[in-house]
């Protein structure tokens, strides 16, 4: 018999009543429909035989992308790579590496190693001055569920690699994105170190257990220096604008088939800290517009008053004018980006402004959490603070959690920090916040 | 069509049949889903990916009328995976998004929605779905231990292992 003391039960309604009360969303068929979709797909690169896979996958990829436009060249050519699913993907997040497919930016390789009965197979890759993509696929015999656990990238000499970041999925099939760093190079030869795991859920188990396969799976992916050499083009911009006072001044920009990376400085003299582009985009003579990236790395800091910002690439349609365009910009008084916290008297000293209050601090296993309440315009959530918090002596913390919740115009944000005595107040720095400055922005590149 | 029907339909390949029968569990699926994951966008992603794997794995269903039993199995191994992952991947802002303890220390019921959140996320993954079934989902122990492949006594046992738990916590943050 289970004895259910009431308070248990009726905290356990009252989250229950909660949960169905969410609305089904209308368009929950579309995604089953797109579901069975990759099921078959996948069902068919499961037990189809490589050359039956080109040419039900070339058919099947047109079926599927009825909205996007393959060239017949680019369909013929994907049909010859098992990679459905990241190519899909890819496209449809990214304007430029659409583009980039259509034009065949892309180069078979085909690499694989096989251990233990599976195979990690690079098959193809798309790689420029500052970025390198590889997509991968993983097969085996004994039809179990991998995934991807870690991986690590050396050079031909064995050294681990630097200055870039990897971002990649943990399915069978997949993109290994490498963004790189400020004033790497491309190297001739990337050892890429893959560790896999088996994911035990197909045995249907509630506690999906994971289990680490103990070898590496090693592929050299060459690069020729020649090949991606030249693929790009500068424009010195060197203008000015100001939005509400604030002078951001825009410098160069650089346009890889893959990417484009904008430099904007912030004048040091600004009044407010600039932190977030709205809608900053790029529109040729036609009116194509390339956004920011969406899926990926959108900007890299280069020191405290400069950034270079990251575009879809508009490359391979070779537009004979480039203007930057926005209206929206997210920045705060420089004055207010600190927030001070009494975490004895549960007090907030100083705030950029009332939209933000301190609605709590409370003890838990993790430490205090201060739960403010922000009021703002829309439902994005977003990090309010940044990690590092320190006390009134100096002294430096590092918060390893926060959370935001809520709906509507109400947003909570708990921020955790250590469970000790400090000199009070605390202090937080704001990265984001709901402010905006607004105006108009139109500049020539080209 | 009757259910039998519609799984002997998609068994020998009907498509129509098959997506049938994913629309006659969508809203179970999407609650279970919305339960763990807690937001619209990582639940619709859920009901893809779930209706994608049954797709595959369908050929291996060996007991017909457990159709339904068998669909919850693979949504609920989904989301914890789900919630693993998110917990490795992003440990500065592990599965506390959303969740967020209300407090009123005199009644219980200004404990929101939310109220047991954090307590459930912290809840080894069976004992979690054991409750969640039971009280979210309004399954009973029988169809549960169907569902997660244990014995009856099992989930009672663990069933009750997860309320002390609540229970404690309760008195604990109620103080």
């Amino acid at each position: 018999m289970i004895n259910l003391n009431s308070k248990e039960e009726k905290v356990l309604k009252d989250m229950k009543n909660h949960l169905l009360n969410v609305n089904i969303p209308s368009d929950i068929e579309m995604y089953i429909k797109t579901g069975i979709q990759k099921g078959k797909q996948k069902k068919i690169s499961k037990y189809k035989s490589f050359k039956q896979l080109g040419l039900i996958a070339a058919c099947l990829i047109l079926t599927l992308l009825g909205s996007i436009r393959f060239s017949p060249t680019v369909a013929a050519y994907v049909g010859q790579l098992p990679l459905l699913d990241s190519l899909v993907k890819l496209v449809s997040n990214d304007k430029g590496l659409k583009l980039a497919l259509d034009n065949n930016f892309i180069q078979p390789l085909g690499i694989s190693d096989e251990k233990e009965g599976i195979r990690f197979t690079v098959d193809a890759m798309m790689a420029d001055e500052s970025r390198i993509l590889l997509f991968y696929t993983l097969s085996n015999e004994g039809q179990v569920d991998l995934a991807v656990e870690n991986i690590l990238l050396k050079d031909r000499n064995g050294k681990p690699w630097t200055n870039f970041s990897i971002s990649y999925g943990n399915e069978e099939e997949g993109i290994i994105d490498i963004l790189l760093g400020e004033g790497q190079k491309t190297p001739p030869e990337l050892n890429v170190e893959v560790s896999l795991a088996k994911n035990l859920n197909n045995q249907e188990d509630v506690e999906a257990p994971i289990e680490k396969l103990k070898s590496t799976w090693t592929v050299k992916v060459p690069i020729s220096s020649e090949d991606i050499r030249d693929k790009k083009e500068v424009f010195s911009i060197n203008k000015t604008v100001n939005v509400e006072g604030q002078k951001m001044h825009f410098q160069k920009m650089t346009i890889y088939p893959t990417r484009i990376a904008l430099e904007i400085e912030y004048d040091p003299q600004n009044s407010k800290k600039i932190y977030s582009f709205d809608d900053l985009h790029l529109v040729d003579k036609k009116g194509n517009r390339f956004s920011t990236i969406i899926n990926g790395q959108l900007a890299t800091l280069l020191s405290d008053n400069k950034i270079k910002l990251f575009f879809q690439s508009n490359y391979f349609t070779k537009p004979e004018e480039i203007y930057i365009e926005g209206s929206s910009f997210g920045a705060l008084d420089k004055d207010k980006l600190e927030v001070l916290v009494d975490v004895e008297n549960k007090e907030l000293l100083q705030a950029p402004d009332d939209r933000l209050t301190l609605e709590n601090v409370e003890k838990s296993k993790e430490g205090l959490v201060l739960d403010f309440k922000l009021i703002k315009e829309d439902e994005k959530h977003f990090g309010v603070f940044s990690s590092i918090y320190t006390d009134e002596s100096g002294e430096e913390y590092h918060s390893h959690r926060s959370g935001s919740s809520g709906s509507g115009n109400d947003h909570h944000i708990q921020y955790y920090i250590e469970d000790i005595e400090y000199s009070n107040p605390i202090r937080l720095n704001i990265d984001y916040y709901p402010t905006k400055i607004k105006g108009n922005v139109r500049i020539k590149v080209k | 069509m009757d259910k039998q029907k519609l799984i002997k339909a998609s068994k020998a390949g009907d498509d129509d049949a098959f997506y049938q029968l994913i629309v006659e569990n969508k809203e179970k699926l999407y609650k279970i889903a919305y339960s763990y994951l807690r937001n619209e966008e990582d639940a619709l992603e859920a009901i893809q990916e779930v209706t994608c794997r049954a797709y595959m794995r369908f050929g291996k269903l060996k007991e017909d009328q457990y159709f339904d039993t068998w669909l919850v199995r693979i949504m609920i191994n989904y989301c914890i995976d789900e919630l693993k992952k998110k917990s490795r991947f992003f440990n500065q802002e592990i599965n506390l998004n959303n969740s967020k303890i209300f407090r009123n220390d005199e009644d219980v019921i200004n404990y929101n929605q939310y109220g047991l959140q954090p307590v459930l996320d912290e809840m080894e993954p069976k004992i979690r779905s054991i409750i969640e079934l039971k009280y979210f989902h309004d399954f009973t122990i029988t169809e549960i231990a169907r569902t997660i492949e244990r014995p009856e006594g099992t989930v009672k046992t663990w069933l009750n292992k997860g309320l002390k738990v609540l229970r404690s916590y309760l008195e604990k943050e109620g103080d």
